[in-house]
């Protein structure tokens, strides 16, 4: 009886500790806390944390928490995430608040129950996603959210209203069942003044390589290690545009045919490809450019500028180095006079004034992308020149810095008219061209 | 023995030599497998993890035991997986190395020139491209780099030549480079007439039409408004095609407005008021088609005055067939002539104004189903156009005569009045718009003598952005002073308005538009009416 009783009274207290203790804490960096029943205290190195905590990282923090189905989600530094939800047989749900969160979802969890369902969700307080990949990157300043996808798949939606992001496993999914599916290597934004997120798009292929490799984000962005700027010119010439520049991505397959080495087809993207990873803006649908740079911390989409090369084997356009670069912790870089703020604003200092750049498109053709924006601002040495005074604040407009759209039906006809350089003659008069010797250009020469 | 220590010997070698043999084996297998996996990270466009297998498989290499092909491979590859990342200081080397094994793809030279260019080492990239061309890689885009690079190294006839050469390519192979090749020959031509001791013949002569030829290969491309801008740039600046008047004010470009629109709305009470001394009102409703074509043209002589003909029609017709309704079925043309003389007063713009229109109307006046000559009105109106009499905005006065004449003798009459029209702006993008006016009426008929103060305020909003609706709001009042009809009294016309209009496709705009007239006269039975108009009207803009 009493073996039986002692028997019954360690699987209870381990039932009770399993639904409790959710996630272990594996690595630990800086500063870390949790908040447990309203108590704050420091985090350690295998302090077990229980469902309902609310775990903070400081500046240049980071936390690992390996969960009970050995799912792990590293916490960056300025964070703070809540678990609500996990084990219990239902999808787990966590509130990141604020930060970021990379995290490799355990396989044995998603292959779970039923495969097209969401085995975890992450609230952020505009977004939802639904986990059903392995590898992907979260990140929200509270007002944007971003994802980021390494591995596996994931969807991801905005979240209208507080109701949508109650713990209701029902109402996650079906919030990210209207979502955007997010496939390896693309990003998507939920921004807070448009109601769907972006169509998901390939990220740049060097920023996306160096956020995988960039798990414990241990890589730290300080001024000596803002990974490679490169400040290359286009290899695109004036006239011409990326795609019709760039080299076919069959070429080496050729070689490599010819050197005995087996491979698959090649990525050759055909034109609707091409088209598509331009981007687009249609029926309320925003698809950023392939190639475009992502500010991680503030959802900041940079759309590569106008003269940027085309690489047809990833598809995506690749910005030349002054439009800013990658940094060594796989984040957006901007050019040296350029600051992102936390809340996203984009300020250029001019002069030791500090002018605001306005929101540029996301999607490369005729009006300016950030990535242009930021070939102007390192290439301009005195930026009033191109700025617009708005209620007293100076602000770069993206749609003053191109050329403007001529008027519509314009026929460029010659209308009489008066010039001021000829002495009062009509030009092309009679008075004038008698008094003129014809005009000769020597180039007009033909092959 | 001596036999088995003879047999030992020669087993030794043959031993040795087999592990040789079988070492070599594996290193190929795991030299294919490495090419294999760089083949992989080059497919997923992880660059760097590929140029990590590539430098480890050049480090085997470099052991000895590779031949040269595999030497010029990873070198190549490398250079082109360089190229993708922009690193050209590095890529550059790679190429070099693998052309020194003679090691040469297709596309070698096109690589190679891709990243001298980009490294700006421009004479090198240009001999790469010629390589390039000779091997018949990417000719169309060989020879625009070539002219490009010739034209920034200021070998301008090069250059030209270069340019020209796409022109003999086949068509699909031309691509883009034919309008842009065409453009940067514009280019060229600008920067010589712009030294040329009379640039402003040489521009008009050599580099617009020049420019001009460019944008004809493809009016829609993305380069098209490049070359539109440039185009205009220059006509500014040389004053090619008149921008402004002489006082500041800018021209209509382009010259012209065409506009076809069709407007359909519900009528409540369909009363033909237009120029009539009467109103008949049906009071029941019915649906209007309207149908307009308008147009004008603006000429400028010099840059002091500008006539603008313009020529209006239009055709309503009630869609409910009864005879109090379509009776007022109608058509009307309107010619005008516009005219305006350029000067400054206190140092803004201003101008004088000397317009003329006839209105010409036929109407289904005996409700007969057959439109009959209604009436006929000439407008002659004097006025003056000055800014910055009210704050910053435009205003307007005028002085006109109207000779009314009717398909009944009796009810013709002659106007003198006055108008005001005061154009307000605001820093928000609102756009406010006052008209005062007044006219005296001397009708055949002294009865129908009259005099009309007119008094209306609208407001443009600046566009909905979300769904580029431009809203405008607006309240007119009229008060009719019938001299010999004391039976009507002091007559108040209210008039408020709404007015949603969207911009559609590229130069459709479809609005929404609702209206209410109620007319107060104590001649409740011919004077009095309320009628309330809304529908929709889409325009077509040429």
């Amino acid at each position: 009886m009493r073996s039986t009783f002692i028997v019954m009274l360690f699987i209870f207290t381990q039932l009770a500790f399993a639904q409790s203790k959710v996630a272990v804490v594996k690595m630990l960096r800086g500063d870390a806390s949790v908040v447990e029943n309203g108590k704050t205290g420091k985090l350690a190195t295998e302090q077990w944390v229980p469902a309902g905590a609310v775990v903070k990282t400081g500046d240049k923090s980071f936390v690992r928490l390996v969960f009970i189905d050995k799912s792990q989600m590293n916490i960056g530094p300025n964070s703070e995430m809540k678990i609500e939800q996990f084990g219990g047989g239902d999808a787990g749900v966590i509130d990141l608040v604020k930060g970021k969160i990379r995290s490799q979802v355990s396989k044995d969890y998603l292959q779970q129950k039923d495969k097209d369902k969401s085995k975890m969700f992450i609230k952020t307080p505009n977004a939802v996603m639904g986990i059903r990949g392995t590898d992907f990157l979260i990140s929200t300043n509270g007002v944007n959210s971003s994802a980021v996808l390494f591995e596996g798949e994931v969807v991801f939606n905005k979240v209208e209203n507080a109701a949508s992001r109650e713990i209701n496993t029902n109402n996650l999914e079906a919030a990210v069942d209207r979502g955007v599916r997010i496939f390896p290597g693309e990003f998507s934004v939920v921004e807070a003044n448009r109601p769907n997120p972006t169509v998901p798009a390939v990220l740049n292929v060097q920023q996306i390589e160096t956020l995988e490799k960039n798990q414990d984000f241990s890589k730290d962005r300080s001024p000596s290690d803002q990974g490679s700027q490169t400040t290359a010119k286009s290899v695109v010439p004036p006239g011409l545009s990326g795609t019709s520049v760039a080299n076919q991505a069959g070429a080496l397959d050729k070689e490599l045919k010819q050197a005995g080495v087996e491979v698959g087809a090649s990525n050759q993207a055909d034109k609707v490809g091409i088209e598509a990873a331009k981007g687009f803006e249609q029926n309320g649908q925003l698809k950023p450019t392939n190639g475009s740079y992502l500010h991680v911390d503030t959802g900041v989409v940079i759309a590569p500028p106008k003269d940027s090369a085309y690489d047809s084997n990833s598809n995506t356009f690749v910005p030349s180095g002054s439009a800013g670069s990658v940094a060594a912790d796989g984040n957006y870089q901007p050019p040296s006079n350029v600051t992102i703020t936390d809340s996203g604003k984009i300020l250029a200092s001019s002069g030791g004034q500090m002018i605001q750049i306005q929101p540029a498109s996301v999607v490369m053709g005729s009006s300016a992308t950030l990535g242009d924006v930021m070939k102007i601002v390192t290439t301009t040495p005195n930026l009033n020149t191109i700025t617009t005074l708005t209620a007293g604040v100076a602000t770069i407009n993206p749609t003053t810095i191109l050329p403007p759209p001529p008027p519509a039906g314009s026929t460029f006809k010659e209308a009489p008219t008066l010039c001021s350089t000829c002495g009062g003659a009509i030009p092309g008069s009679a008075t004038q061209l008698n008094n003129k010797t014809p005009v000769k250009i020597d180039v007009t020469v033909g092959p | 023995m001596r036999l088995l220590m003879l047999l030992g010997t020669l087993m030794v070698p043959f031993s040795l030599y087999a592990q040789l043999e079988s070492s070599s084996a594996s290193s190929d297998v795991k030299f294919e497998t490495e090419l294999k996996r760089a083949r992989d990270f080059f497919g997923e466009g992880k660059y760097g993890a590929t140029r990590s297998s590539l430098n480890a498989l050049g480090e085997t290499l470099k052991g000895g035991k590779g031949n040269k092909t595999l030497i010029g491979l990873v070198a190549y590859w490398t250079g082109i997986t360089a190229n993708r990342q922009q690193e050209y200081s590095e890529s550059i080397p790679m190429f070099e190395q693998a052309l020194s094994v003679d090691y040469k793809p297709k596309d070698i030279y096109y690589e190679y020139g891709q990243a001298l260019y980009a490294a700006e080492k421009l004479p090198e990239a240009r001999n790469a491209f010629r390589e390039s061309l000779k091997r018949g890689h990417k000719r169309a885009v060989c020879l625009y780099y070539i002219g490009f690079i010739s034209q920034t190294l200021k070998d301008h006839k090069k250059a030209v030549t270069f340019y020209r050469a796409i022109q003999r390519l086949p068509k699909e192979e031309q691509d883009e480079t034919i309008q842009a090749s065409e453009m940067q020959i514009g280019d060229i031509y600008l920067e010589q007439a712009e030294k040329h001791p009379d640039a402003y013949r040489a521009i008009q002569t050599y580099v617009i039409p020049q420019y001009q030829r460019a944008l004809e290969i493809n009016s829609d491309s993305p380069l098209a408004s490049d070359l539109r801008a440039k185009i205009i740039e220059l006509q500014q600046k040389y004053e090619l095609v008149l921008f402004r008047m002489r006082n500041g004010r800018p021209t209509s470009v382009p010259p012209y407005l065409m506009k076809l629109s069709e407007d359909i709305y519900l009528d409540t009470n369909p009363v033909f008021a237009a120029q009539e001394t009467t109103n008949s009102s049906a009071k029941q409703s019915s649906l209007v088609s309207k149908t307009e074509a308008f147009g004008r043209y603006t000429f400028y002589h010099k840059n002091i005055m500008s006539i603008s003909p313009e020529m209006k029609f239009n055709y309503t017709r009630h869609l409910k067939r009864e005879a109090e309704i379509y009776r007022n079925d109608n058509w009307v043309l309107a010619p005008a002539i516009r005219s305006s003389y350029e000067h400054t007063w206190r140092k803004k713009p201003a101008s004088f104004l000397v317009d003329y229109d006839y209105v010409y109307s036929n109407r289904d006046r005996n409700a007969a189903q057959e439109l009959k000559f209604n009436s006929r009105v000439q407008t002659l109106s004097i006025g003056e156009r000055i800014v910055g009499l009210i704050s910053h905005g435009e205003s307007t006065l005028r002085l006109r005569y109207r000779d009314f004449n009717s398909y009944s003798a009796q009810a013709n009459s002659k106007t003198m009045g006055a108008a005001f029209e005061h154009i307000q702006p605001t820093q928000s993008g609102k756009m406010f718009i006052y008209n005062l006016g007044y006219d005296v009426t001397r009708v055949t008929n002294d009865a129908f003598d009259s005099n009309t103060l007119f008094m209306r305020a609208d407001v443009i909003l600046p566009a909905w952005k979300k769904w580029q609706i431009t809203p405008q709001v607006g309240f007119g009042l009229t008060l009719t002073d019938p001299l010999n009809d004391t039976s009507r009294g002091l007559e108040k016309t209210y008039n408020p308005s709404l007015r949603l209009s969207k911009p559609m496709w590229k130069k459709y705009n479809l609005s929404f538009h609702a209206d209410y007239m109620q007319n107060d006269s104590k001649n409740l039975e011919s004077f009095a009416y309320k009628k309330s108009m809304y529908g929709f009207e889409l325009a077509y803009l040429f």
